[in-house]
């Protein structure tokens, strides 16, 4: 449980309602309260028992989808504030679906939850070429890579991007993740990725474990 | 045996000679399949793989034909119906409904770029293809003069969830579910009223088995919930069940995915095949335990993992499993699930048919 203050954002965030988050999110900025605060003390835990919620089947698409709504209005009356104090994401993420693949709905919930987590999304869509995934690297100095596929014809170009990656130099830098229906922890290991997330709802805890972030914590 | 005997008797819960094939394959695998036995006409190699039905599709109307071309690339523009599109300017092509799409990169697939009702303040201000042209249900007709009597004539329609998303679009739809009960509810009866209109044609002209087709979960389960699947959609589908069965009408329901939790539902309502069950994501053995008395399973084979990376003896042993465990009492039709993918091997294709040929007489 989060603590004592703004328990009703907690609240509007996990019911979807998007009007009530941002008075709640407004309210707490004419308040003073710190932006940080209100983004990691209430906002990502909100997010986080959503994805909770979908892992036990108890939330579906609908309910992600609403949240996640909230989630970004709620964030855009911060974003401002936070690029003014200078307060920097979790880690950076280019996400996308591989070339020829045009599935795009695990992926959009894969960056809903991530950015829903603190994250910095940059989402390239779909049918993405190797080359573009190599350009967004470098352009945003991205931490994390998040490749998409549902078509088993189309996973190997996962293998085609990670060598691009490797052969632009960039390897050492980033964190690549793979997913999609088709997608096993084996076929992650030996295309060469870091890890490999089987739905929306672990998807932030993957990202973490593979940035280490949570190695520092008592 | 006549085939349509066949799936008769599979679909009565007695077990055929065999259990019936069935099967779609993408354009690229129908180009090595044809290449590869030197036959042009498909309708010879669908004799030949042992295929017991015989397709049909909607037709959009013939004002609309007259201005379309086919689909630049074979794909389902629309569930079930024909692939004719009308080309705009932008690139993008739209179908019958108002629904557009674009190209991928590779050449291969379709991606939306518009939805009628995006925006819409109403599902009013849609207009539903008209049911009273005749030209719509001819190539049904076409398919039953050519094929009654020896084959089953099916046709694929959305299964109403699918209808809604692609007029509203997929995410707009879902958040309409939780935030525009209004809207929800009125853009599914109207549906459903249509689709109570165009199922009733599609009978009149013949059809066998109507397929209702549209995915409802992902892997990992429901992308809906069960709960709201059951109080919005259940009750529409048994209204079109109950408005247009007729005797010797089958109704089909598709869903790729983890589905396994409604398939009680859909026996309640009348459902009669059931598909793919991908036995990736749910234990078909035990489903047909539990309910294989009361609905036929269709495909029930890997399309994830044994077909594209299997050996041909893994295909064999997977369809012989199939047929031992699921086909024993018929209640089983067996066919790839989905489109088949080029990455597939032409062999383990070949062998899911050889080897259900093969087992007449064996059940």
């Amino acid at each position: 449980m989060p603590p004592l203050g703004l328990e009703a954002l907690f609240v509007a965030i996990i019911d979807g309602d998007l009007a009530r988050t941002k008075e709640l999110v407004q309210r707490a900025i004419d308040q003073g309260t710190p932006p940080e605060e209100i983004v990691s003390r209430w906002m990502v835990p909100a997010m986080a028992e959503v994805g909770a919620r979908f892992e036990r089947q108890e939330y579906f698409v609908p309910e992600m989808l609403v949240s996640a709504r909230a989630m970004q209005a709620g964030l855009a009356l911060l974003k401002p504030l936070l690029t003014q104090r200078k307060v920097k994401p979790v880690a950076t993420v280019v996400i996308g679906t591989v070339r020829g693949d045009l599935h795009d709905i695990g992926k959009n919930l894969i960056a809903m939850m991530l950015e829903g987590a603190g994250f910095q999304i940059v989402d390239l869509g779909v049918d993405v070429p190797a080359e573009r995934f190599v350009q967004a690297v470098r352009e945003h100095q991205a931490d994390v890579l998040g490749l998409s596929a549902l078509l088993t014809t189309t996973m190997p170009q996962m293998g085609a991007v990670i060598r691009a990656i490797v052969d632009a130099g960039l390897r050492d830098n980033i964190k690549v993740l793979v997913g999609g229906a088709p997608v096993t922890a084996r076929f992650a290991a030996e295309v060469g990725a870091d890890g490999y997330g089987e739905s929306a709802a672990v998807a932030a805890r993957v990202a973490r474990k593979v940035l280490a972030l949570d190695s520092a914590a008592p | 045996m006549r085939p349509c005997d066949r799936v008769r008797m599979t679909l009565s819960q007695v077990a055929p000679d065999r259990p019936p094939l069935d099967g779609a394959f993408r354009p690229e695998v129908w180009k090595s399949i044809r290449a590869y036995l030197g036959m042009h006409d498909d309708d010879q190699i669908k004799n030949m793989l042992g295929f017991d039905f015989r397709q049909a599709v909607i037709e959009p109307s013939a004002e609309f034909a007259s201005t379309a071309v086919p689909a630049p690339v074979e794909a389902y523009v629309g569930v079930g119906s024909r692939d004719l599109v009308r080309i705009l300017p932008t690139g993008e092509f739209e179908d019958d409904r108002g629904i557009r799409r674009v190209v991928d990169s590779t050449n291969t697939y379709f991606r939306f770029t518009h939805h009628p009702l995006r925006g819409a303040e109403s599902p009013d201000a849609f207009t539903f293809p008209n049911p009273d042209l005749p030209e719509r249900y001819a190539h049904i007709s076409g398919q039953v003069q050519r094929f009654k009597d020896r084959y089953m004539v099916q046709v694929e329609t959305g299964n109403i969830f699918r209808d809604a998303w692609e007029l509203r679009g997929f995410e707009q739809f879902l958040m309409d579910t939780r935030l525009n009960h209004a809207f929800t509810t009125r853009l599914l009866d109207r549906i459903t009223d249509h689709k109570i209109a165009d199922v009733s044609r599609m009978i009149q002209a013949g059809a066998d088995i109507i397929q209702m087709a549209g995915d409802i979960a992902s892997g990992q389960g429901m992308l809906i919930s069960p709960a709201w699947w059951r109080a919005e959609i259940k009750p529409r589908l048994a209204r079109v069940i109950t408005a247009t069965r007729r005797p010797g009408v089958y109704y089909y329901f598709h869903s790729d995915g983890a589905m396994q939790t409604v398939i009680p539902d859909l026996i309640e309502i009348g459902f009669d095949i059931v598909d793919p069950l991908q036995p990736e994501c749910m234990d078909v053995f035990a489903l047909k335990r539990q309910y294989g008395a009361h609905i036929t399973f269709r495909s029930t084979l890997s399309s994830q993992r044994t077909l594209p990376f299997g050996s041909v003896e893994d295909v064999r042993t997977e369809v012989r499993a199939r047929i031992r465990e699921l086909g024993h009492d018929g209640g089983l039709i067996l066919a790839p699930s989905n489109a088949v993918q080029p990455d597939v091997p032409l062999a383990n294709l070949l062998a899911v048919y050889d080897e259900t040929l093969k087992s007449v007489g064996a059940m």
